[in-house]
């Protein structure tokens, strides 16, 4: 068409200098951290007090390879205190290096700038372990979102809530007196989503979470160590934490009118309480290995046949190998098992391929008249079950089915074979890969396999993909 | 007032070196400022853009039409996914310009108002600068020499911000 003409601009205008403050804030903004931002400081008269305003600040003392605790110190308090500005997110991790009083200070300069996302990861090693958030923060009325990462220190909850804080994340904080923390989940009005993650909550009885507004809900403790002793050179700033007791409560109360989501992983409770749970439509139950608790993998297997029944009338599923091993050892004395699951639309599990852990999948699958969405994960393939009782569920329903870690291998690609041949409802039918090398290698292969096999289904459609991360738990449920 | 009666209408835009282009309307649209200018039916049949040379108008026009040709949310997860993967690798090699084009291309972005596209050569400028010294970044920005801070106050900059520089 035409050519660029290579004199135009012989002497380049510093274009990028006379482009509006917010174009430039724009480019700050995405620069990973608060630091590098605030390096654009020398650059030139325009930039010198730019980084100032820009409305997130993320801080973390250990991105220094040598530091000074003073500097550091200094520079959160001069990123905060020098601009009036309000502030979208304050993202600070000190670990065990700033007192309770310090990071006090600087939670109140944070709310004094209406700050609506705050996350806060330190563990103060003065006084007695004990974490209480300042007062002029629960009444923060600009707060939306607060994360905790307490380095398991205990977090007191006093009984009053936040006012209008919609986001509560607590990681590695324990929780004493069951009757503070009822009260404080209670009291946060507008809370929406709650998550738990690898919390301490082996001192209440029970864990209550009652709530009229609460739509979300994650507890999950995989990420614990377990390890007994802090090996000798245990430095305060990893975040590997040593604790050595079990650090889950016997029982879990929930009342959640609103709830929609819950997500429930590795050690679980004893003892399930379920009430006004009418909205839920997706769970995630991907419980652990239990082996340290003096539990017997029937009666483990009772309990979760149990919180099963407080479930059963969810529209989406995750569940994980543990979870089906579970149930099919369990003796189950009260008939917990959902004998329907009369709205089940989607249906994720994980299993491996055999006779012990196929009747328990089968068995979920036998209740489910209206699953229309099957997503297989299958971690090992062990033996092919000797009979397959299913005809009468794939017929009616079900349209899409998705092998997860899919790479060619035989069992999945036999199973596939028995799905195709009898889910006349069928539309898609998906093989995701993992694996490039064999993707490369077999999947045209398999797909010219897969189109030789007879279809109950006329429409159904064959996709093959690949995606070479790892789907993170909990997968994404429609 | 209606724009979306006639899928076909064309617009026709031309450069600062007088160059015109003739697309779809639904392709000028990516810009909020064509979209009020047309809802407020002040576009004549020739869109005359003086401060924009033919050279970034191209590539301009060549963002719009993917992203306005890119099918929009439905049903199908699967094409969904699809559309979103090739719409981030087309974004991905667009970017793969020199940093003079880049800056041409964002500042007609800015004042054609299209989000999107401004979105792309913000996050592209701080790719580029990521993880780079002061004296790198004012090269690759092309910072004028005469704008820079003195000595003194660059020692000061680097003092007050200590913690940063370290």
């Amino acid at each position: 068409m035409k050519k660029s003409k290579p004199s135009k601009r012989p002497k380049r205008v510093d274009f990028i200098s006379n482009m509006p403050d917010p174009i430039l804030q724009s480019i700050l903004q995405r620069l990973p951290t608060t630091e590098e931002i605030a390096r654009t400081s020398v650059l030139s008269i325009r930039w010198r007090y730019l980084w100032t305003s820009i409305p997130s600040i993320d801080l973390d003392i250990s991105r220094a390879t040598a530091f000074d605790k003073k500097i550091f110190k200094k520079f959160v308090t001069r990123a905060l205190e020098n601009n009036t500005l309000d502030l979208d997110s304050f993202r600070l991790s000190c670990a065990g290096y700033c007192s309770m009083s310090t990071v006090s200070r600087w939670i109140n300069a944070a709310v004094t700038r209406n700050v609506k996302v705050l996350d806060l990861s330190f563990g103060p090693s003065d006084e007695d372990d004990v974490v209480e958030l300042p007062e002029c923060l629960i009444a923060c009325d600009s707060l939306e979102s607060l994360r905790l990462f307490l380095m398991t220190r205990t977090l007191i909850l006093s009984n009053v809530g936040f006012s209008t804080l919609k986001v509560l994340e607590l990681n590695l904080v324990e929780l004493i007196d069951e009757d503070s923390v009822k009260a404080f989940f209670e009291n946060c009005l507008l809370l929406e989503e709650l998550n738990l993650f690898d919390c301490l909550l082996n001192k209440l009885e029970t864990l209550c979470i009652s709530s009229q507004s609460l739509r979300i809900l994650r507890i999950d403790n995989r990420n614990l160590d377990y390890t007994e002793d802090p090996p000798a050179d245990y430095d305060l700033k990893s975040n590997m934490i040593y604790y050595d007791n079990e650090g889950l409560c016997n029982s879990l109360e929930l009342c959640c009118p609103e709830l929609v989501y819950f997500q429930y992983g590795g050690h679980i409770a004893y003892n399930f309480d379920f009430e006004n749970m009418d909205s839920l439509k997706v769970v995630v139950i991907h419980p652990e290995d239990m082996s340290q608790v003096d539990l017997s993998f029937e009666s483990l297997g009772d309990t979760i046949c149990e919180l099963f029944a407080g479930i059963s009338h969810v529209e989406a599923l995750s569940i994980n190998l543990y979870f089906v091993q579970a149930i099919s050892a369990a003796h189950d004395p009260e008939g917990h098992f959902p004998t329907s699951l009369p709205n089940m639309k989607t249906l994720e599990i994980s299993t491996t391929i055999d006779d012990y852990t196929m009747q328990a999948v089968m068995r979920i699958l036998k209740c489910s008249p209206n699953l229309e969405s099957l997503r297989l994960i299958i971690l090992k393939e062990i033996f092919w079950p000797q009979c397959w009782e299913l005809d009468e569920v794939l017929t009616h329903h079900l349209t899409r089915v998705e092998f997860i870690d899919f790479n060619g291998e035989e069992r999945k690609l036999a199973m596939a074979r028995f799905i195709l041949e009898h889910a006349n409802a069928l539309n898609v039918m998906v093989f995701i890969w993992r694996d490039k090398v064999k993707y490369d290698e077999k999947s045209m292969e398999t797909m010219n396999q897969v189109s030789t096999f007879h279809k109950a289904s006329s429409t159904v459609k064959v996709f093959t993909l690949l995606k070479e991360q790892p789907f993170e738990p909990p997968y994404k449920l429609k | 007032m209606s724009t979306s009666s006639s899928s076909s209408k064309k617009i026709v835009l031309k450069s600062a070196d007088n160059e015109t282009f003739e697309i779809d309307e639904i392709v000028a649209l990516e810009s909020q400022a064509i979209k009020n200018m047309i809802e407020d039916e002040c576009a004549d049949n020739v869109i005359p853009l003086g401060n924009i040379d033919s050279k970034t108008l191209s590539k301009i026009i060549e963002y719009c039409k993917k992203h306005a040709e890119s099918p929009k949310k439905d049903d199908n997860a699967d094409i969904d996914e699809k559309a979103v993967e090739d719409l981030k690798s087309f974004d991905a090699e667009f970017a793969k310009v020199d940093m003079p084009l880049i800056q041409d291309i964002l500042m007609a972005a800015n004042f054609l108002n299209i989000d999107n596209l401004i979105g792309l050569m913000c996050r592209t400028i701080a790719d580029r600068i990521k993880g780079k010294t002061p004296e790198e970044i004012r090269k690759i920005l092309n910072i004028n020499k005469n704008d820079l801070l003195s000595p003194e106050q660059e020692a000061k900059a680097r003092e007050e911000n200590s913690w940063a520089f370290d």
